[in-house]
């Protein structure tokens, strides 16, 4: 039981984290078509400018926060005017737009890498500090930030999703963009919203993952494959979908620690991926299309 | 700069371009022929250099060992092909990838056997000695090879060879139907084609070819670490196909050459920087030419613009 | 579909008429293997074939055309039918590789047949040049040309003559009339178009909504009061 408790408060964080990353990877797609292999390197942006603002510069934690979400949109926002969108123009496809947003995160990444080195950071928190909530059971500081962020962030952009306008308009062009633009949506400025949305995700599970393990150039890239498995899992296209597929997600790879060895456990969330994908290939919240 | 010492530094990277080319060759006929978008491809490299690893270092012969790596490869490429190959071709290369990692935690967590994250060493022993016969022998008739000569020119040799039956396939029927599977699959089924067979065979070739490549690289390393068959290398090869142009097997060979250029030959030229930096701008340069060439020229050099099927 | 039930003749020609929406082409899908029924039975030539796979369906005789022109784009036309030529060894990766002389006798052969086809069809000028550039028209009839190429017993053609002009459409008529006498050729279509369903069909299948309505002659069923109902309630009434 003791066990069970432990694995399900390491599993909300972890996953907490990919549903962050999840839901601006879904939208991102459902929306703009573009499987956004940037996605992960976006993350690892946030971490470093968290960390630049918050070791670098001394400054408090909450200002790094701010800074990184601030810093991921706006590059997010960038690369729309910049790429994407003359893209879009020009007829890209699917696969053309996949393969341009690789060589971006190659470009990304070892950018970071470039300016600030391999080597693991962390930010400046109290890596030590837990309590013992009662039997075996433990939490962490660290966790409870992740958590606790996480959840009310998560909480909010469901609620946005469901009940303001701009969230309905992205639900209903990640559905389908041919009818929701027919019908009067203002598809520029969703996706200037979405832009900005998915980056400050984005920028935020940056942080929160800088915080949680080890920051270093791979971060975000080695969270891309897990947060795929999550959108899988969730529904392509679905926003709710990749919120709880990514919280579903982290719980089954830490509870799966139970059973299996530890080590094993990323095995396992592509272990899940791969199933969906063969019996139920939209996911738990998509719609069953017509192949 | 001592010219000898050159010389080894280019056959390395020579070497290695030519284990990338025979990859990439592999891969050209799942995603150029096929359609087959295989980001996993890496994995059928990984279990062809692992079981020759393996086999090599029980003291199988060379000669044995690599059919049968060859053949542990082709079927993985079965393995994975049979419950996925139906799926659509976006959620097909998420599974590849999925697949792919899932073998390399296995290869990382199984220590016992493969020796984990400390690697599998010793496999290219036999090899080594029989590199000694061929210096040995060349020596014997007057001529001194700088030690890496012999896998260079194997390497190249096969890769040149699996290059020319690829081009010659390219002419068969058999690839008429595999493009007609790759233009349209309903169509193709349409006409009579048995589109799943077709693409099982074109994913157990090609999972061979990257198998093959596996063992030269097991033969060029002293020690093989799962970190070496990460989905990095599956993009890298991707790199190189967009640049060699999608279709194009003399394009792969172009292409390894090139980026296998820019990643290692950099290291001559003199910057201000720090050797990691230099390393780190090098992939943000080959990272900005998949981004040109997918922007301007997604047909690569040698690719036809016609027979682009990447606007999907 | 909601329970259709219909029998094609061997060696007619049956057209398959019914307003928009009727669900012919979830007809043609169905008994070609595209879509999977969820009940019913698919004979073929006094065999069950419910549930096989779409290109084995093919394969055994039965070959249908799209509504919406499913070429291969970016082979040439004449690729594009010498594809669907049967029996070809060099389809097979060993045969391929090491028995060249087996498959290249067939490959020429196969080339002029597919030619001979394309000029039936009348598109052989476009031999040489990639599918994409066809008209909408000119793809329907390259479709024809693959369809016909496998050497089918049947033949299910959705809207061959859409785009098509007259005069060739005639043409083309008047040669399936022939493959019908010459090779036992059995031809179910769907069009639109009356004149062509009552001047060439032997047979007329109605649907509407999901079910057959009506089965007969032109003239009988032209008078059927349930067909004029279920096109005046839907499309302007036929003549």
């Amino acid at each position: 039981m003791d066990e069970l408790l432990n694995t399900t408060i390491n599993g909300l964080s972890s996953g907490g984290i990919y549903a962050l990353g999840a839901i601006g990877l879904s939208l991102v797609y459902g929306i703009l078509k573009l499987v956004n292999f940037a996605h992960g390197d976006f993350m690892t942006l946030g971490g470093y400018v968290a960390f630049a603002i918050n070791v670098s510069a001394g400054m408090p934690l909450a200002v790094a926060f701010l800074g990184a979400i601030a810093a991921v949109a706006a590059l997010g926002l960038v690369l729309e005017f910049a790429i994407w969108a003359p893209m879009r123009r020009r007829g890209a496809g699917i696969m053309q737009l996949m393969l341009l947003s690789i060589g971006l995160a190659f470009v990304i990444r070892n950018m970071i890498l470039f300016e600030w080195g391999g080597e693991d950071r962390g930010l400046d928190v109290d890596q030590f500090q837990s309590w013992n909530l009662f039997g075996d059971v433990t939490i962490s500081a660290i966790q409870v930030t992740v958590i606790a962020t996480a959840g009310v962030v998560l909480l909010l952009v469901a609620t946005m999703l469901r009940v303001t306008l701009i969230g309905k308009s992205m639900r209903a062009l990640s559905d389908s963009f041919d009818l929701a633009e027919v019908s009067g949506v203002n598809t520029r400025r969703v996706v200037i919203y979405t832009w900005l949305l998915a980056g400050s995700l984005a920028g935020l599970a940056g942080v929160l993952a800088a915080i949680y393990t080890t920051l270093t150039p791979n971060t975000g890239w080695f969270l891309l494959l897990p947060i795929f498995a999550a959108v899988v899992l969730g529904g392509i296209g679905s926003a709710y979908g990749a919120l709880l597929g990514g919280i579903t997600l982290g719980l089954v790879q830490e509870w799966s620690t139970m059973f299996i060895r530890p080590t094993y456990k990323e095995a396992i969330g592509f272990l899940v991926l791969i199933l969906v994908l063969i019996v139920r290939p939209q996911g738990i919240f998509g719609q069953a299309r017509t192949v | 700069m001592d010219p000898l010492l050159a010389f080894g530094f280019w056959a390395f990277v020579l070497t290695f371009a030519g284990v990338y080319a025979i990859f990439v060759l592999g891969l050209q006929l799942e995603v150029g022929d096929t359609g087959l978008i295989n980001f996993g491809h890496v994995a059928f490299m990984a279990i062809g250099a692992y079981t020759m690893g393996l086999l090599v270092t029980n003291d199988v012969s060379i000669w044995i060992a690599i059919p049968i790596a060859l053949a542990a490869s082709a079927a993985g490429g079965l393995l994975l092909g049979i419950p996925t190959l139906r799926l659509r071709a976006d959620y097909f290369a998420i599974t590849t990838i999925a697949a792919g990692e899932i073998l390399r935690i296995a290869i990382v967590n199984e220590q016992d056997t493969t020796g984990g994250t400390q690697g599998l060493r010793s496999a290219s022993g036999p090899w080594r000695d029989a590199n000694n016969d061929i210096l040995d022998f060349f020596s014997g008739i007057g001529i001194e090879l700088d030690r890496r000569v012999p896998l260079l020119v194997l390497v190249w040799v096969t890769a040149v060879l699996v290059g020319l039956v690829l081009v010659y396939l390219g002419r068969t029927p058999w690839r008429r139907v595999l493009r007609a599977v790759r233009e349209d699959e309903d169509a193709a089924a349409a006409a009579g084609k048995p589109v799943f067979r077709y693409k099982l065979q074109a994913l157990a070739l090609g999972s061979s070819i990257a198998g093959l490549a596996g063992v030269f690289y097991t033969l060029f390393s002293t020690t093989l670490f799962p970190t070496n068959f990460e989905p990095i290398f599956t993009f890298v090869g991707f790199a190189i196909l967009i640049l060699g142009g999608v279709g194009s097997y003399f394009g792969v060979v172009v292409g390894s050459v090139v980026i296998a250029v820019i990643v290692s030959g950099t290291r001559f030229l003199d910057f201000p920087l720090d050797a990691d930096k230099v390393a780190a701008l090098r992939f943000v340069v080959i990272g900005l030419l998949i981004m040109a060439i997918m922007a301007f020229r997604p047909q690569g050099l040698f690719g036809k613009k016609e027979e682009l099927h990447l606007d999907a | 579909m909601d329970g259709a039930t219909f029998a094609v003749r061997e060696g007619s020609i049956t057209a398959l008429i019914g307003p928009n929406g009727a669900g012919k082409t979830t007809a043609f899908n169905l008994v070609t293997g595209f879509v999977k029924a969820e009940g019913g039975t698919v004979t073929f030539d006094g065999r069950d074939i419910s549930g096989q796979s779409p290109d084995a369906i093919a394969r055994q005789g039965m070959v249908r055309t799209f509504q919406l022109t499913r070429v291969l784009a970016k082979m040439t036309v004449l690729e594009n039918v010498v594809l669907a030529a049967p029996a070809q060894p060099g389809e097979r990766l060993d045969t391929a590789l090491f028995r060249p002389r087996r498959w290249r006798r067939r490959e020429t052969e196969a080339r002029q047949e597919a030619m001979e086809m394309l000029g039936e069809v009348g598109i052989h000028t476009h031999a040489n040049e990639y599918a994409a550039t066809l008209s909408g028209g000119q793809r329907k009839l390259l479709e024809l040309a693959r369809a016909l190429m496998t050497q089918p017993r049947l033949v299910l053609l959705d809207e061959p003559m859409a785009g098509v002009n007259p005069t060739l459409g005639h043409r083309l008529l008047d040669y399936l009339q022939r493959l019908r006498e010459e090779r036992g050729l059995t031809v179910l279509f769907v069009e639109h178009d009356m004149d062509v369903v009552m001047g060439v069909s032997e047979e007329v299948i109605v649907m509407a909504q999901g079910a057959v309505i009506a089965h007969g002659t032109p003239e009988h069923v032209r008078t059927d009061p349930a067909v004029i109902d279920a096109y005046l309630g839907a499309e302007p009434a036929i003549a």
